[in-house]
C-alpha cells in the first residue's frame, strides 16, 4: 500500500510502499530482491526509516512483551513495542529503562537502531549499553541471535546502525529498579551558555534528570540565558497524577493549517514569554510520564514551524573544547542573527565508536526554522564543528552531508566497511543512508 | 472464566485476547502458527497475570478429535468459544484456483463448524457458556466480489442459527456478529466508503455483550441500516453497482 511519509522535522517526504506485517511468516517471507527500510514509530526527526524507492516494513504490530525477570533485572520484548508501553509495564513492577528517549511513541527497535540517549547520558550512557540480546532477521542471512557472546560485532553494528543491518525482531535489555514514583524538579536560572555548563558540572553527580533550556533567540547581553531543569527521583504519597492521554505524533498526516507560529519575527517574544513563565525557582513534583516524555505533551511544537518545518542540529562538543567552542559559536550566531527556536544542553560521558553519537562533552540540541538563512548558519557551524572535533547526531540532522559526517566520525569508513561485509547487496536503505552514502 | 479464541494471532482475534485477558479470562489461543501465538501468550500472561495456553493448528486441516475435552485437558471447563478466524482473497471474483476455493470454505466455514461440533456438548450446559461466531456484512447480499468468502460466511451464519435454535433452552448463549469494515491488515489502506472500526473497539463490544441474549448483531450497529438499504436495492440498480 502506498503512503506519503514525512520526517518529523518536515524536511523530507516521499511516497513509499508500506507493509505492516502482523505475523512472523510474513516477515520471514520477505525476499532479498528488493530494497527495504524498517520502521518502528516512524517519528525520527530525520528520515531514518524510509526513503527513495525502499519498501517500508513497519513493525508496529510486533509489540509484545516476551519476558520479564525482576531477579535478573531483564525485560524482553518485540521491537515494535513503544517505550511508553514498556515504561508503563515496568513502572507497575517497580522498574524502569535507564535510558528513555523523549517521546513514548518511539519503539524499542528504534531505540536500538538510533542508539538513543536519555535525560542523563552522563550517568546512564546510551541505549546500546542496556542491550543484552537482539533477534535480527535479514532476508539473505535468515534469523540471527546477537549478543555479547554470539555475533558480537554485528550486535555492535546493529546498535546505532540506523536499521541498516536488518529487521530487529525483539531484544532483551537490562532494566533498573525505579528509585521513586516522581521527580523532584528544580528550575535553576542561568545567565548564558558558559554559566549553564559550569552549573551542570556542579549538579551532574547527584541528579537523575539534568538538562537546560536556553534562549538563543536574542543577541544582546542576555543571549543564552535560561534555566537548568534538575530533578531527582523521589517517592511521594500520593504520587502526582500522570496525564491520562497525550496527543499522538503523526508527521505523515496532512495538517489542515500549516501556518507556523514559530517564526523569526515571533521567536524573541515567545522565548521571553517562556523564560518568564517558567523561571520560578520553587521545586515541583513532576509525574514520571511528564518528566521522561516531555515531547509527548508538547506535540503542537512540531507543527509550529509551519509547512517548511524545522531543522534540528544536535552536536556533541568535547569537554576539552567547550570554552573555545562557546566563544566561536556565539560569535557565529551573532553574525548570522538567526534565532533558534529551541536550545537545550545536556552533559555526556562515554566513548565514541563507529557512528555512535557518544563521547565526553556537552550536547547541544538546536532547532531553527527551515529556511535558506538557517542552512547558511548550519553550514558555517559544520565547519566550526569539524575544527573543534565536534560530532553531529546523524539521526537528528536532515541536511548533514556525507563529506561532513566522514570528517566528524573517525570510524565512518569502518562502519561502512563492516556493513558491506555483512550485507554485500546492501538490502536495507533509507533517505539517511543514501544521503550519507553509507 | 475460560475462553478459547480461534484465529487469535492478529486483527480482531488478537484484540479479543487482549480484552478478555484484561477482564481476567484464562485463555486458550488457537492459530496456525506457533511463532505468533507463543509471544502473544507470553505478552498476555505478563501484562494481565492470566493463564494462557496455545494450540497451533491450521483450521483447514484441524482434526476435531484433538480438541475434544476428553482428549486434551486444556479444552476442559471452557466457558466461551470465540470463532474469529476467517480469510478472504482478492482472486475471489468468480473463476478461481480450486485449492484456493476449497481453503476459503474450509477456513471460513468447515473448520469453524468442526470446532463448534467438537465442543458443543461441553458448552451446552455451562452456566456461563457462550459460542460466539464472527461473520461479515459481505454475507448479507451476494455480490460479484468475495463470492466464496460471502457464501462461506453465510453458511456459518446459517449453522449458528441452527445451533442457537438447538440451544434455545440451554444456559449456553449463541451470538453471531456480522462485522463491517475493520482496520486490520485484511482491509489494509483500501479506501472505503464507510468508516472502518478498530478491532479493539469491536472486541470491547463483543466482550461487553457476554451474558446478553443469543442472536445476530451487526457491529458497529449502524451497519444494520446500511445493509437494510443494500439488501432492498432493486436488482435493476444492484446489477450496475461496482461493489
Amino acid at each position: 500500500m502506498k503512503r506519503r511519509l514525512r520526517s518529523v522535522d518536515g524536511s523530507y517526504s516521499c511516497t513509499s510502499d508500506v507493509f505492516e506485517p502482523d505475523r512472523y511468516r510474513q516477515i520471514f517471507s520477505i525476499g532479498a530482491q528488493e530494497k527495504i527500510a524498517v520502521q518502528g514509530g516512524g517519528i525520527s526527526y530525520a528520515a531514518t526509516s524510509f526513503g527513495g524507492s525502499a519498501r517500508v516494513i513497519n513493525m508496529r504490530r510486533f509489540d509484545r512483551l516476551l519476558d520479564f525477570d525482576p531477579d535478573r533485572a531483564i525485560v524482553e520484548a518485540e521491537a515494535g513495542i513503544t517505550v511508553g508501553r514498556l515504561h508503563t509495564f515496568l513502572a507497575k513492577h517497580g522498574f524502569t529503562v535507564a535510558v528513555q528517549p523523549g517521546h513514548p511513541q518511539i519503539s524499542l527497535g528504534g531505540c536500538i537502531a538510533a542508539n538513543v540517549h536519555g535525560k542523563s547520558h552522563f550517568r546512564e550512557g546510551l541505549f546500546a549499553d542496556l542491550v543484552e540480546q537482539v533477534r535480527l532477521f535479514h532476508p539473505a542471512r535468515g534469523e540471527l541471535t546477537l549478543s555479547h557472546e554470539q555475533h558480537r560485532e554485528l550486535l555492535e553494528l546493529t546498535c546505532g546502525g540506523f536499521g541498516l543491518t536488518g529487521i530487529i525482531l525483539s531484544a532483551r535489555i537490562r532494566i533498573v529498579p525505579l528509585a521513586g514514583n516522581c521527580f523532584d524538579v528544580r528550575h535553576i536560572p542561568v545567565s548564558n551558555l558558559a554559566d549553564t555548563v559550569a552549573r551542570f558540572n556542579e549538579l551532574k553527580e547527584d541528579h537523575d534528570l539534568l538538562y537546560s533550556w536556553n534562549d538563543l533567540a536574542r543577541f544582546d547581553r542576555h543571549m543564552g540565558r535560561g534555566k537548568i531543569v534538575a530533578g531527582r527521583l523521589v517517592e511521594r504519597n500520593p504520587a502526582p497524577t500522570p496525564p491520562r492521554h497525550y496527543r499522538r505524533l503523526d508527521p505523515h498526516r496532512k495538517s489542515i493549517a500549516r501556518v507556523g507560529i514559530i517564526r523569526p519575527a515571533t521567536l524573541r517574544a515567545l522565548n521571553a514569554l517562556y523564560y518568564f513563565a517558567t523561571r520560578s525557582a520553587r521545586p515541583s513534583f513532576l509525574d514520571l510520564n511528564r518528566a521522561l516524555f516531555p515531547g509527548a505533551y508538547k506535540s503542537y511544537y512540531f507543527g509550529a514551524y509551519g509547512g517548511a518545518g524545522f531543522l534540528e542540529h544536535q552536536i556533541l562538543v568535547p569537554d576539552s573544547q567547550i570554552s573555545t567552542y562557546l566563544e566561536e559559536f556565539e560569535t557565529l550566531v551573532r553574525r548570522h542573527r538567526q534565532r533558534f527556536g529551541l536550545t537545550a544542553l545536556k552533559l555526556f560521558r562515554g566513548n565514541q565508536k563507529l557512528l555512535r553519537y557518544d563521547g565526553c562533552g556537552v550536547n547541544f540540541s538546536l532547532h531553527l526554522a527551515n529556511r535558506p538563512k538557517s542552512l547558511a548558519l548550519l553550514e558555517d557551524l559544520d565547519a566550526l564543528n569539524i575544527r573543534n572535533g565536534v560530532i553531529t547526531n546523524l539521526v537528528k540532522d536532515s541536511r548533514l552531508s556525507a563529506a561532513t559526517a566522514r570528517l566528524q566520525y573517525p570510524e565512518f569508513e569502518l562502519f561502512a566497511r563492516r556493513l558491506a561485509e555483512f550485507d554485500p547487496s546492501r538490502l536495507f536503505v533509507t533517505a539517511l543512508s543514501s544521503r550519507l552514502k553509507i | 472464566m475460560k475462553s478459547l479464541v480461534v484465529g487469535a494471532s492478529a486483527g480482531l482475534g488478537r484484540a479479543l485476547t487482549e480484552e478478555l485477558a484484561r477482564r481476567g479470562h484464562d485463555l486458550i489461543i488457537l492459530a496456525s502458527d506457533e511463532r505468533d501465538i507463543a509471544p502473544l501468550a507470553r505478552n498476555l500472561m505478563l501484562s494481565h497475570s492470566v493463564t494462557v495456553e496455545t494450540f497451533a493448528a491450521d483450521l483447514a486441516t484441524l482434526d476435531p478429535a484433538k480438541i475434544r475435552p476428553g482428549r486434551d485437558e486444556r479444552f476442559k471447563d471452557l466457558d466461551c468459544l470465540f470463532l474469529v478466524a476467517g480469510v478472504s482473497h482478492a482472486a475471489d471474483i468468480g473463476s478461481m484456483d480450486q485449492a484456493l476455493l476449497e481453503s476459503l470454505i474450509a477456513i471460513n466455514f468447515v473448520g469453524a463448524a468442526r470446532i463448534v461440533n467438537a465442543l458443543l456438548d461441553d458448552l451446552t450446559f455451562r452456566p456461563n457458556g457462550h459460542i460466539i461466531g464472527v461473520g461479515s456484512v459481505a454475507a448479507a447480499r451476494a455480490r460479484k466480489s468475495n463470492i466464496v468468502y460471502g457464501a462461506s460466511k453465510r453458511a456459518l451464519e446459517f449453522y449458528f442459527a441452527g445451533i442457537q435454535h438447538r440451544l434455545a433452552d440451554a444456559p449456553c448463549r449463541v451470538q453471531f456478529y456480522r462485522l463491517g469494515y475493520m482496520a486490520t491488515q485484511m482491509l489494509g489502506d483500501r479506501k472505503t466508503l464507510l468508516p472502518a472500526a478498530s478491532p479493539e473497539h469491536v472486541a470491547r463490544v463483543m466482550v461487553d455483550r457476554l451474558g446478553s441474549p443469543s442472536g445476530v448483531r451487526y457491529l458497529p450497529g449502524w451497519w444494520r441500516w446500511v445493509m437494510l438499504i443494500f439488501r432492498m436495492l432493486p436488482w435493476a440498480i444492484f446489477r450496475r453497482l461496482d461493489v
